[in-house]
This record gives structure tokens, sequence and C-alpha cells, in this order.
């Protein structure tokens, strides 16, 4: 072997591969004059899914000639760790999404613009705005409230006799038997990152324990209310474990399948007549044809009213250290506006966070949404109990309940050591 | 240097003689056998399975293999591949990634071997020391120190330039480059490189001349673990590059997914695509690698 | 070895390792060292945070998860340590007697290491389904007894995720074996061969002992990976089901990332670090020993 050679063509690729780093590096601001680009990231508007965020943009940088926008994608798992690295960086995109779990931790480290003097500001709807803020000061602009609820296959039910939506548990619970008798496929509740039937206890919650105590979430927060002794929430297990002892749900078969892709796609192609999923699912289980209704978890009693669970999905903010705060404070303006919310809320099948703007109509999601128009709303804590971390450990302790290996006191305990931050 | 002796490593048979002693002096150099043979091959074929499985996925339309996952694509169709390719930036994004792929490896062994000479020759105090520093590195993982790192970036003005993501590839990979040619060079007789200092030559030469030919099998061994790393990473080019152009195969990879709405018909093409460059390489380089990596060069 | 000359040759080769130490200096050791202090804060990473002391490490001990996520990220690391290397040495064994077909064969057994373990997570997470391809050939073969919901069922996720790193990996022991077998002498097989020694006396006599050196190599490169394991648990199980296959790098980057509680993730870090350097270096320093008698 020759030496030299090998140290000619190490120079060579180096050399080279340092004038192609040098050819790409960054180009620089425009200096003044000309149209402002205000940066923007967020984890929707992916290339698999449809165009309506290019297209709310586009409908901004229309009516605001001065501003153009870049926007970024970047996929969920990678958003926080880039995000964050930049936040700390100080350059960070003018306006970015967050989700509400992060907003007290961002807002702490004086990384968010405050925005209570805003305009839209006062068209929050109370549940919603306290969630937005941090302390007093509003944060972040809601551009969704998503429904978490039941999807009925309503061809499926037919074929078993059935021909509306349960309401109640006991309804829900005859119409699996029905289901079943009749050699339908049933409910699933895929449960592999431990989302599905966690909401699910929530959803049941939302009619067994907030119904009736509407502060549940800050005596719990006040260290006032404990899960392990709120009757409500060991009923509501209750109704899932009985589930699997019915022979309803096989749980070792349920945990084993993706919320996100399999079970969402077994739904479509009518592999399950039941499935709990989030109202931004609706257009891809409405599709094949398929007619399905969307509505509150049928968590309550004969004779109870129904509640529904909702969450704010994804909230835009502005970073505090933006050099184009006019611009960006427009755009959220935007964003709080129907010429954003309809498209966005009707792609997404949400509900609208603000008072003015109406929830567009979506067939399927009638029962939901006229439940959370009359309040019977609950918004699930995501600043609170129902952060990420509580959330993965009350997913897993929920996991261990359903294989047998946990009674419902030790899970419920589980969640308190995990509420505690 | 000479060429290393090739010697054909055959092996005995099945197991001939254990009544050699004194018999036929050689065992027969049979191939293993025809079951062995078919054995190892069901075995290895077990391994591409997994490979064919995607692909005859990647080949079906995303409806049919809603309706069955495991179906053989009797309709094939290329679709899935062409949007992939669209949506990946294909070219420009290979072109990305073979840059930062490639100037990492280069870094990665003109340091690490460098240092691997000088660390495998002596063991004297700060030797030993940096030594122990360069293998606490190996289990440091990146998101940990992410950070501050970013912070050093931002301050150097190595953000969103490629050259700074070769940069911390290569500080990353240095510890295993330290590992391998310390190990390595601790192989090779020190009379080698006392002979050719003794000939007048300096270290420099001695080490150009008579331990980097020497250290090629390893090298091959190394590039291939480098490569492999810095080539399938996401989280670097995502978090230290900007520019929509810069990205390299990974992100946009990646960029296909959304967590709520993983579709294996998006997902499986952008996987096969992202490594066929490197089964190409590897093809192409197969017989120089497993000879590369097959040492001996020991004997001289 | 005379002292005096030891130490010249140590001056002249001081320069070699210079761009190397400076290079990693600046981008691992100071980003490190200036994230360890975090671990005695309550960071959440934001610009400021308060001095806590040790509390981060007390809270470890009363941290459930994390002892789970200790045990399975061990029991993880032996059984991937030990099937990688010795399907990666079975493998290089036989393949090295077929000449050009083993080498072929060598080709298709390194495949799967070109793939990213991203990706790799989500074929398998296919092919592991219950109506999966996996469940499907078990049935075909009339093997349906012994169907599961592999990474749903706790007494199988963790080793069902091992499978698919072994997967990925053996194939790159293999050929760290192949190189081994590479540098065996001839001679001495012949001799042991002339002796009379039968082909397992042959492997077990000489190329086993020669063997070390790779074998070094192949655990500390085997260890290494599978310590810091995450990817794959996080995307094939979740970490779950009820925390089965949580470890120890999916519990820091849940607690940094998903938490945001990047002092408690920090200590977790210097945790993992202590982990990886004690149970790298006996492993080394065994490894070394057992060379030093072989050779």
């Amino acid at each position: 072997m020759r030496s030299k050679n090998i140290v000619a063509l190490a120079s060579a690729i180096v050399a080279s591969s340092l004038a192609l780093a040098a050819c790409s590096g960054s180009t620089g601001d425009n200096a003044g004059g000309g149209p402002v680009t205000l940066k923007v990231i967020g984890w929707k508007g992916s290339p698999a899914e449809s165009a309506y965020l290019k297209d709310i943009n586009a409908a901004f940088e229309k009516s605001h000639p001065n501003v153009k926008i870049d926007y970024t994608y970047a996929q969920g798992n990678s958003y926080g760790q880039k995000l964050n690295a930049e936040l700390l960086g100080g350059n960070a995109e003018d306006v970015f999404m967050a989700q509400p779990s992060d907003l007290p931790r961002w807002a702490k480290a004086g990384y968010l613009l405050n925005l209570s003097d805003q305009s839209w500001a006062t068209d929050l709807a109370a549940p919603v705005k306290s969630l937005v803020s941090a302390g007093k000061k509003v944060v972040a602009s809601p551009s969704e409230l998503a429904g978490i609820g039941l999807y009925s296959n309503m061809k499926l039910l037919k074929a078993a006799g059935i021909d509306k939506a349960p309401t109640t548990w006991s309804e829900f619970v005859a119409d699996q038997q029905a289901l079943k008798k009749a050699g339908q496929p049933g409910l699933a509740l895929p449960d592999k990152s431990g989302w599905t039937i966690y909401q699910a206890i929530n959803a049941s919650a939302a009619s067994r324990v907030f119904a009736g105590k509407p502060n549940w979430n800050d005596d719990q927060a006040a260290g006032k209310a404990t899960f392990v002794s709120e009757d409500g929430w060991k009923k509501a297990m209750q109704q899932f474990v009985d589930l699997g002892d019915k022979g309803f749900v096989d749980y070792k078969a349920q945990l084993g399948i993706d919320e996100w892709s399999q079970g969402t796609q077994d739904f479509a192609a009518g592999k399950s007549a039941f499935l709990l999923q989030g109202s931004w699912a609706m257009s891809d289980l409405a599709k094949n044809g398929n007619q399905v209704q969307f509505t509150p978890w049928p968590g309550g009693d004969d004779g109870g009213q129904q509640a529904a669970l909702t969450a704010v999905g994804t909230t835009w903010t502005i970073n505090a250290k933006t050099s184009h705060k006019a611009e960006a404070q427009e755009y959220l303006k935007f964003w709080s506006s129907a010429d954003a919310l309809t498209p966005y809320l009707t792609a997404e099948s949400s509900l609208s966070p603000f008072t003015s703007v109406p929830t567009p109509k979506i067939s399927g999601t009638e029962t939901f949404n006229s439940t959370v128009t009359a309040g019977r709303f609950w918004v699930l804590p995501a600043g609170g109990w129902a952060n990420e971390k509580g959330q993965t450990a009350m997913g897993q302790a929920v996991q261990g309940l359903l294989l047998g290996q946990s009674s419902i006191d030790k899970t419920l305990e589980a969640y308190d050591t995990a509420a505690k931050s | 240097m000479t060429t290393i002796s090739k010697i054909p490593v055959g092996a005995s048979g099945r197991t001939a003689s254990r009544t050699a002693r004194g018999g036929s002096a050689r065992p027969s150099r049979g191939t293993g056998g025809p079951l062995a043979r078919l054995a190892g091959t069901v075995l290895v074929i077990g391994f591409v399975v997994p490979f064919l499985f995607a692909l005859s996925t990647s080949l079906r339309s995303p409806e049919d293999v809603a309706e069955h996952p495991l179906a053989l694509p009797f309709h094939p169709t290329l679709s899935n591949f062409s949007r992939a390719i669209s949506a990946m930036q294909y070219p420009r994004s290979v072109l990305n990634t073979v840059v930062v792929t490639g100037g990492s490896c280069v870094l990665v062994v003109v340091l690490g071997a460098m240092a691997g000479y000088a660390l495998g020759l002596t063991t004297l105090g700060w030797s030993r020391w940096a030594y122990r520093g360069f293998m606490l590195g190996m289990g440091v993982p990146l998101f940990v120190f992410v950070a501050p790192l970013y912070l050093l970036m931002r301050d150097l003005h190595l953000l969103g330039t490629t050259i700074g993501v070769i940069l911390i590839y290569a500080a990353m990979n240095l510890p295993v480059a330290v590992f391998f040619y310390t190990s390595f060079v601790r192989t090779i007789p020190g009379e080698l490189g006392e002979a050719a200092q003794l000939d007048g030559a300096g270290r420099l030469r001695t080490f150009f001349a008579i331990y980097l030919p020497l250290l090629g099998p390893v090298t091959a061994t190394l590039l291939v673990f480098v490569t492999l790393m810095v080539w399938n990473d996401l989280m670097i080019p995502l978090i230290f590059l900007q520019d929509p152009d810069q990205r390299t195969l990974m992100v946009n990879a990646y960029s296909l997914l959304d967590e709520r709405i993983v579709r294996p018909t998006d997902l499986f093409p952008a996987a096969l695509l992202g490594m066929a460059p490197l089964f190409v390489l590897f093809v192409l380089f197969q017989r120089r690698m497993v000879e590369g990596m097959s040492g001996g060069g020991v004997k001289g | 070895m005379t002292a005096p000359r030891t130490q010249t040759r140590s001056r002249t080769l001081l320069p070699f390792t210079l761009p190397a130490v400076g290079l990693y200096a600046l981008l691992m050791v100071y980003p490190l060292i200036k994230t360890i202090p975090l671990s005695l804060t309550d960071s959440e990473g934001g610009p400021t945070a308060e001095n806590v002391g040790l509390a981060n490490y007390r809270a470890m001990l009363d941290d459930a998860t994390l002892l789970s996520a200790l045990g399975n990220t061990l029991v993880f690391t032996v059984v991937v340590v030990l099937a990688q290397s010795a399907i990666g040495l079975a493998l290089a064994a036989m393949l090295r007697r077929w000449g050009g077909y083993g080498k072929a064969l060598a080709v298709v057994l390194l495949t799967p290491a070109l793939l990213s373990s991203l990706m790799a997570s989500y074929i398998w997470s296919s092919l592991y389904q219950q109506d999966g391809a996996i469940n499907s050939v078990l049935n075909a073969i009339g093997l349906g007894s012994l169907r599961q919901v592999w990474l749903a069922e706790p007494s199988t996720a963790l080793y069902a995720i091992a499978v698919v790193h072994v997967w990925m990996s053996a194939g790159l022991a293999a050929s760290i074996f192949a190189a081994g077998f590479r540098t065996i002498p001839e001679d001495m097989l012949e001799a042991a061969r002339l002796d009379g020694a039968n082909r397992w006396q042959v492997f077990w006599k000489v190329e086993w002992p020669m063997l070390a050196p790779s074998l070094t190599v192949a655990i500390t490169l085997s260890l290494l990976g599978c310590l810091r394991v995450l990817e794959l648990p996080l995307v094939m199980a979740k970490g779950g089901p009820a925390n089965a296959t949580n470890t120890l790098g999916l519990q820091i980057y849940r607690t940094v990332f998903a938490n945001g509680e990047v002092g408690y993730g920090t200590a977790l870090s210097v945790l993992l670090l202590a982990v990886v350097t004690i149970l790298v270096t006996a492993a080394n320093a065994l490894l070394r020993r057992r060379e030093g008698r072989l050779l």
C-alpha cells in the first residue's frame, strides 16, 4: 500500500467536504427594506398530511404582504429536542408550537412573550384560558380544543341490530354483548403507548369524577384530593377490569397494538366497531365510506348526564427574544380568526377554543360538539397531573393493572406518586 | 510492505479423522457438508426476511396493505417509492449525507490513527490518562449534553454548517477509533518501528510508512462502524443544521413520519431508500472490506 | 524496554495525540463538564436553576421505575452480548469454510446493520403484531400454540427487542471474528491437525485462544451499544407493557425531554456513565488479562 496516496486522497476528501460545507453554509439575513421573514416551527404539517397548514400560511401572507412565513416541520419525537436546544441558545424561531404541558416550564425560563394584552385573550373559554396561562399571564394561543371520545362504526353496529351510539355504560356493555353475539368485531383499546386506556379512564372520569366535582383538579394540585381516595376513579378503573373479565376486550392483544398507526387503520378497515381516539382522527377513520359517529365516552350511569373529555392540543407561542414582535403578534391574531381556524379545525375535526369562532360542522361529531357547547366538558390538565410525565407513568401503571400484576388501589397510588411533581 | 499472503484458510470437513493419528495426515478439506451448508444458508436467509417483508409492503398500495397486511405484492406499484423520493428530496439529501459521512470518516481515521499510534506505543502516565479519558466518552449518550454543545457551536459560529456537524461526529467517534487503533498498535511488534527509526526515519515518517499501512484492516472495521453510525443518525443534523437544503437522508426520512399516522407504505420505502446507497457502497467494497477486515498484516 | 528510551519515545509521541485530544476535549469533554453540575440543580433546561445539593441522587433511591430500568438494561445487555457473540462466532466459523459462497452470505448478514435502528424498530413492530408475519409463520408450520403478542407480553417483550438488536449487530460481530480467524497462522492449524486433533479440538485448542483479541473487541462494542439502548424499546414498545422494556437510556430520555427534568435526568446520566465505565472497564480488564494468558 502506498501511504502517500492515502494521505493525498484523505486531504482531497477533507478539502472537498470543507468546500461543500462552505457553499452550503447559511446565508445571512436580508438587510433592511423588503418583507420581513417570520420563522415558524411546529409538529403539524408533515409531508404525509394534507396541505392545510400551507394554505393557512399562504392566506396569511396574502393578507399581510409585508410578511413572509418560513415554516419548518419537525417530527414529534425530535421536536422537543430541537426546540429546547434552540431556546437555550437564544436562536429559536419567532413563533413556535407548544404543548400545554411545556408552557409552565418555558414561561418560567423566560422564553415566552406575555400575550395577556392581545385581543383574542379575552375571547378564550374559561377552562381553556387557565391551560394557556402561566400564573396570571396568558402565554400561548390555543389553536384547537380536541375531543377524546368514542368512535362507533355504525354499519357494524347495525349488523348487530344497534342503531345509535351508546350514551351510558350499561348501554355500552349491552352493545358489546350484542356485537359479540352477532359475530361482529367489538371494542378496540389499542394501548402500546399506554395512551388509549389511560385516556379512556380519564374519559370515564369526566362523568364519574368531574361532573360532580368540577374543581377536583385544583384540589388535587393543592394536595386536598388524591386519586386513591376518590371513589369515581376506582369505579372508572373497575369498568375496564370488568370489560376484560367479561371477555369483551383481550388486553394482552390490545397492549401490542399501536394506537396511532395500527389501531386507527384497523378501525378504518372495519376490524373494530368501537374505538377510543381523539377528534383529529376523524378524517382517517371515516374513509372507505365508513359511517362513523364520534360521541362522548359513555362512562356514566343511566340517568346521569354525559360529559365530554377534551384536551388543548396545539398552541402557538411567541419567542420572547423575537425581533419581529409585531409581525408575530399579527400571525397569532390571524390564528384566532375564522380565516385560519375554520380550515384548521375542519382538518383536525376539533372544537374552537374561542367563543367568537364557531366550531365547524363536521358530520358525525354533532353529539360530541353539542355536549361541549352545552358546557358539559372537562379539559385535561396538561400543565398538572396529566403532563407528559404523569401520562407515561400512569399509562404504564394501568397496563400493569390490566395484565393482572397490580390492584386498583395500587394503581391509583401509582397515580398519586406520578402526580406529585 | 508486500501484499499480505492470502492463505486460503480452508477447513477440515466433517471432522474427518478422529482416528487420524498416524493415518492420513490431513483431514479432508470439505465444505462442511451439504446439510450444514443448507442449515447455514437457511439461517442467513432468515436475516433478510424482514427486508423482503419491508420491500413487499413498499410495493403495494396503502389501501391494499391496510386490508391484508401480509399479502404479497400481486399488483406491484412504484408509487410509494416515487412519493418517498420526491418527499425526501432524495438526490440532494444523499449528497448531503455522503459529504457528512465522508468528512467524519476521514477525520476520525486520521486523528484516531495518530492518537492510537501514540497511545499504543507508550504506557506512561499521561498516555494512560488520555486513553482513559477517551474510553469514558464511549458511555455518554449525546442527548445528555446536547444543550451545552449547542451553545458552544453557536459561540463558535458553527451552527447550521456541515463542517460543524462533521466535527461533532468526529469527536463522538474518536473514543471508538482510539480504542480500535490503540489495541491494534499494541499487537504490532515494537521492533518494526524501532528498526525504521534506526534507519533515520522520523516519528512522522515511521507513522506513515510503517504503521499506517498496517492499520488498514482495523481501519476497514472502524470505517464500517463510523459510517453506519453517522449515516443513520438523526439527532445531530436535525439539531445542528437548519437550512432545508442541508438536510440528510435520515432527517428527511423522518419528516415523513407523523406519529399520529404511521403508514408502513410511507415509512418502509423511506427506510429502504435511506439504506440503499449504503448497500451499493457495501456491495462495491465488499471484497475490500472482508479482505481488509481480515487482518493478518502483522505477519508482514 | 529501558526506561530512558521509553521516556524520549513518550515525548516524541505526544504531538500525535494532540489533534484528537484537542477536538475531543472541545466538543465532548467541555460540554460534559458543563452538564454534570446540572445534576446538582433543579434545572428544567432553562437559563437558571436552583442548587439542590444531592437531592437528585437521593431521589434515585425512591424511584421504583429506575430500579426496574436498571434491571431491564442489564438483562438486555447480558442476553444480547452473549447471543450476538455466539451467533457471530458461529457464523464466522461457518462461512469462512465456504469460500466465495460464504462471502456472499456474509454480505447478506451485514445488511441489517445498514438499517437505522429507528427504521428497524418500525419494521419489526409490524412483524411482531398479533396477526403479523411471525405469528402467521408459527401458525403455518403447526406451532400455533406458541403464538404470542410478542411486544405486549411482559415476559417476552424485552427478549423480542433483544432479538432485533442481535439481528442488527450479529453481522458486525461475525465480521470481527472473521478478521480474527484470518490472523491465525495456517501452520499452527496444520500442526494441530498433524497431531491428530479433530475439528472441535482444533477450535478449542488453537482457534478459540487465538480469537481472544477479537472477542475483546466484539464484547466491548456490544456492551457499549446495549447499555445505552434507547430507540428500540422507545419505538417498539414505548417502554411497556407495564415498564417491562423501560431501559436506563429510555428513562433518561424521558426524564429530560418529556418531563423537562434536566437536573434529575443529568443525575441519571451520571449513573449511566458510571455503569458503562465500570462494566466496560471490568470487561476489558478481564478480557485483556485473558488475552495475555492465552497468546
